[in-house]
């Protein structure tokens, strides 16, 4: 796995979280001033199939909050790791119907709907909560991207891709709030909590 | 998953394995090139292919076994790295 670059903005803003915990998450990422009225950055829209064949966009997501992530069925590296720690999320909310999750493929090869479908069963994913979907070859870097996330395909990584583990908590208004490493559970733990004051300001 | 208990159906368990103690003679194989056929560990079918590391060379796979060795299998002979060189030799491809 290759280190994970960041970008130095970004690498602000965790500076400056680290001083004292806010009582409302920050808006991450470039901000714009338009006629004295300041533009956020937000998540482009999008349209899938997940591993249901229902379609998610950001419209199907618009009164929700989400959990995004990149991985692919047949990684040998972290993905394990971050499914367990995405399942101990799933459990922690799992009365809860306003927070989803999106997991983006990055295996335009391989992952096709039914081979997401299984996966979702072999991990008890049930209830439309949860999407599986999977990105194509050109969409890859540009969704990844959307979400300060690094993925790509790479011969000479693990199983064919290179992607970091990181879980991108993203707003009813596709803004992108917090996120943290997904191989880190004590990491994940201060994400939750960042999860519980998002759903309270919502 | 970090206790080797494995993940649900996904992923096998590496602890209290039957299937590992019945292939320590093709760990290096099973490591090198993956599995890529059902198995049933501990009475549980498992089919979700598991990817080789070809990267990892004969040192670095026997300080895996012995690694998982001296975590869960006190009771089994460590394995050296020509044991390891041994396997390579003769591995099938399929790691089964």
């Amino acid at each position: 796995m290759k280190t994970v670059k960041v970008l130095p903005w970004l690498l602000s803003y965790i500076l400056i979280g680290c001083q004292s915990t806010p009582a409302k998450l920050p808006i991450l990422g470039e901000t714009e001033v338009s006629n004295g009225d300041t533009l956020y950055y937000t998540v482009s829209d999008f349209n899938f199939l997940d591993q249901d064949s229902q379609v998610v966009s950001k419209a199907t997501l618009s009164d929700k909050i989400y959990i995004a992530d990149f991985f692919f069925t047949s990684c040998p590296t972290i993905c394990p790791k971050v499914k367990a720690q995405m399942l101990r999320i799933n459990e922690k909310f799992a009365e809860e119907p306003r927070l989803s999750f999106l997991s983006h493929s990055i295996d335009y090869r391989k992952d096709s709907i039914p081979v997401l479908h299984r996966y979702a069963a072999k991990l008890g994913i049930t209830g439309g909560k949860w999407h599986l979907v999977q990105l194509q070859k050109d969409q890859i870097e540009s969704v990844a991207n959307q979400y300060f996330n690094i993925a790509f395909e790479d011969e000479t990584a693990p199983g064919g891709f290179d992607h970091s583990g990181r879980l991108i908590l993203v707003d009813t208004k596709g803004r992108i709030r917090s996120y943290c490493d997904g191989t880190d559970e004590q990491d994940v733990d201060r994400f939750m909590q960042d999860i519980e004051l998002l759903l309270d300001e919502e | 998953m970090e206790h080797g208990g494995g993940l649900m159906s996904l992923y096998p368990p590496i602890a209290n394995s039957d299937h590992f103690v019945s292939t320590t003679d093709r760990f290096a194989c099973i490591v090198r090139y993956g599995m890529h056929d059902t198995v049933v560990i501990n009475d549980r079918q498992y089919d979700v292919p598991m990817q080789g590391i070809s990267r990892l060379k004969a040192p670095e796979i026997a300080n895996v076994y012995n690694y998982i060795r001296s975590r869960w299998y006190p009771n089994l002979p460590p394995m050296s790295e020509a044991e390891v060189r041994k396997q390579l030799a003769n591995c099938t491809k399929s790691g089964n």
